[in-house]
């Protein structure tokens, strides 16, 4: 493999403490720990657990994403890198998005990627948004099969040392469950699909 | 010369063929062209040119144009088979000091943006069709360049990109002349498209575009980083032989790595074939430099970090905090000067990649 086309310096990204006005949640001498969370079409931030469904969503970019966050402990809850990522359990192939979000205190020592009150649309950018579809990737349909989830939580490296980080994986079962839109996502989600290919919208909902 | 006008000053443009007398000295290298008006069209046979022709950029605006160019005409223009596929091989554009970028797309799905609405059609400070990147949100990129304003690039050997008579090109310029960016002498583009003879061709290009538009850039979450991939399906190795990032003035370090399409966290340094640290004029990494072969199934990995800086005086939060409510309906309490996903430079963040590889395949996704 090449090196990089560019060898420029490092980057040039502060690395200072960052802060973000919410303090410690839990004790940062013990180590991380998370819960799983996720957010559906109601925009309502809910747990999620292993052997759960979790609904696929139509997202502001298009597609059909699943919106996964968390609610964690014993971390410094700004900046954290949230990576959240799919695994077809019989090809292994991965769908993954990674992004640095701020935890919101909900008064227990814990933090959360949600708010009491949020739109959806202004939500997604504090949960990994995980693309499912279209589906050109997986061997099976998106919806109904059992998937793995990986969730990544990492703590901000403000002092050069080696990140706190927690891996956390559960399975779980999309779903083609928002209102409306069922026929068009068992369309764009079923295996073997093709960009562009038409689908029947009339072909009933769920 | 020959010039095939068309409709709102674009044209297309041949030249009659050229008679070169080589010597056997090593001449002296030649400056790279930067003014549109100064590159030649191609000999006749041999390819063809786009051209905008130039445009007036007003101060404290930014102008967003899209182009429209029907394949069959800039053949015939160029002297070549108007019936006949095109087989790109070599591109080059130039475009004036000032541009904030110059996309050229292949149309596919119609939104929006119709090329059957006109040949031209005119954006103005982020309203009108060709400000939408939803309208062209599956049409391939073929080639693109920024601020710098200039490309020749030739395939490898036998390496072409095809195209249709009756396919549409999409030709994509925007100037901006404000506080980020100056375009004090207006716009104007010129492409030179060189052909290959159809039976030299042993592997169609491929292109890849991804575009993260969930991303928030805000004063309590000042450095974050966004992450994503491509995957291109192929059961055989493919071979990236081209790059380019696109992000605002907040955006401090875009990165591009070789990816297996199994892994779950950020390659390593080594899987690195791109990096990016000018938001205003990023590197346009192109072969023979750039000859990175990617395994089966797998893919290109991103990666794009940002600082969030106080915006400009002229909007300041409440501009920002604006757009956050009326386009993402964010609650009052949960708005913090963020710079979301959206074309216009001094108020929005981008986080796009363009990827060129060979040999085409057709299934290929990216988030």
């Amino acid at each position: 493999m090449s090196s990089c086309a560019s060898p420029s310096a490092p980057p040039p990204v502060p690395d200072a403490a960052p802060v973000c006005g919410v303090g410690v949640l839990g004790d940062r001498t013990r180590d991380i720990d998370f819960e799983f969370r996720v957010v559906g079409a109601d925009a309502i931030d809910k747990s999620l657990k292993d052997g759960d469904d979790v609904q696929l969503v139509f997202p502001p970019q298009g597609g059909r994403v699943i919106f996964v966050g968390v609610r964690a402990t014993n971390i410094d809850p700004c900046a954290v890198q949230l990576s959240g990522a799919i695994r077809d359990i019989s090809t292994k192939q991965v769908r993954v998005d990674a992004r640095t979000i701020n935890l919101n205190p909900d008064g227990t020592g814990w933090g959360t990627s949600g708010t009491p009150s949020q739109s959806l649309i202004a939500a997604v950018s504090n949960y990994s948004n995980i693309p499912l579809c279209p589906n050109q990737w997986s061997a099976t349909n998106v919806f109904d099969t059992q998937y793995e989830l990986e969730v990544t939580l990492k703590e901000h490296n403000s002092n050069g040392a080696k990140a706190r980080a927690l891996t956390k994986t559960i399975h779980v079962t999309p779903r083609c469950s928002e209102p409306g839109l069922g026929a068009e996502c068992r369309c764009i989600c079923h295996a073997n699909y093709q960009l562009g290919e038409v689908c029947n919208l009339d072909a009933g909902d769920q | 010369m020959s010039s095939l006008p068309l409709r709102g000053g674009l044209s297309v443009v041949g030249f009659a063929s050229l008679v070169w007398i080589g010597c056997t000295t090593t001449p002296a290298p030649t400056p790279p062209i930067t003014d549109p008006s100064q590159l030649a069209a191609p000999p006749q046979g041999q390819g063809f040119q786009l051209k905008t022709g130039e445009f007036p950029v007003a101060a404290s605006t930014e102008v967003q144009d899209c182009y429209f160019f029907k394949v069959r005409d800039l053949a015939a223009a160029g002297g070549l088979d108007p019936n006949a596929p095109v087989e790109l091989h070599r591109v080059q554009a130039v475009q004036k000091v000032g541009s904030h970028h110059m996309n050229l797309f292949r149309v596919k799905t119609v939104v929006g943006l119709d090329p059957n609405a006109g040949a031209i059609q005119h954006g103005l400070n982020g309203a009108g069709e060709c400000f939408k990147s939803s309208n062209w949100a599956d049409w391939p990129l073929i080639a693109n360049t920024q601020t710098s304003g200039d490309l020749d690039w030739t395939y490898p050997d036998g390496v072409a990109n095809e195209f249709l008579p009756d396919e549409w090109i999409m030709l994509q310029t925007h100037f901006v002349n404000a506080t980020s960016q100056q375009s004090p002498g207006g716009g104007a583009v010129s492409i030179n498209f060189w052909t290959m003879d159809k039976s030299k061709v042993t592997a169609q290009l491929g292109t890849l575009f991804a575009t993260k538009q969930s991303i928030r850039i805000c004063a309590k979450n000042p450095t974050p980083t966004f992450e994503g991939s491509c995957q291109i399906k192929s059961a055989s190795p493919v071979t990236i032989i081209g790059a380019n990032a696109h992000f605002h003035s907040r955006g401090k370090v875009f990165d591009m790595y070789t990816w297996d399409g199994t892994s779950t966290s950020t390659p390593p340094d080594s899987a690195r074939f791109y990096e990016s640290t000018q938001w205003d004029n990023p590197p346009m990494a192109h072969s023979p430099a750039l000859n990175v072969p990617v395994a089966a199934n797998g893919g290109v990995w991103y990666k794009a970090s940002y600082q969030w800086t106080q915006p400009d005086p002229s909007l300041g939060c409440d501009a920002l905090n604006a757009w956050d409510q009326t386009k993402y309906m964010t609650p009052t309490a949960q708005q913090d000067c963020c710079y979301t996903f959206g074309p216009i430079v001094e108020k929005n963040e981008h986080c796009n990649i363009f990827v060129y590889y060979y040999p085409k395949q057709d299934n290929v996704t990216c988030f």
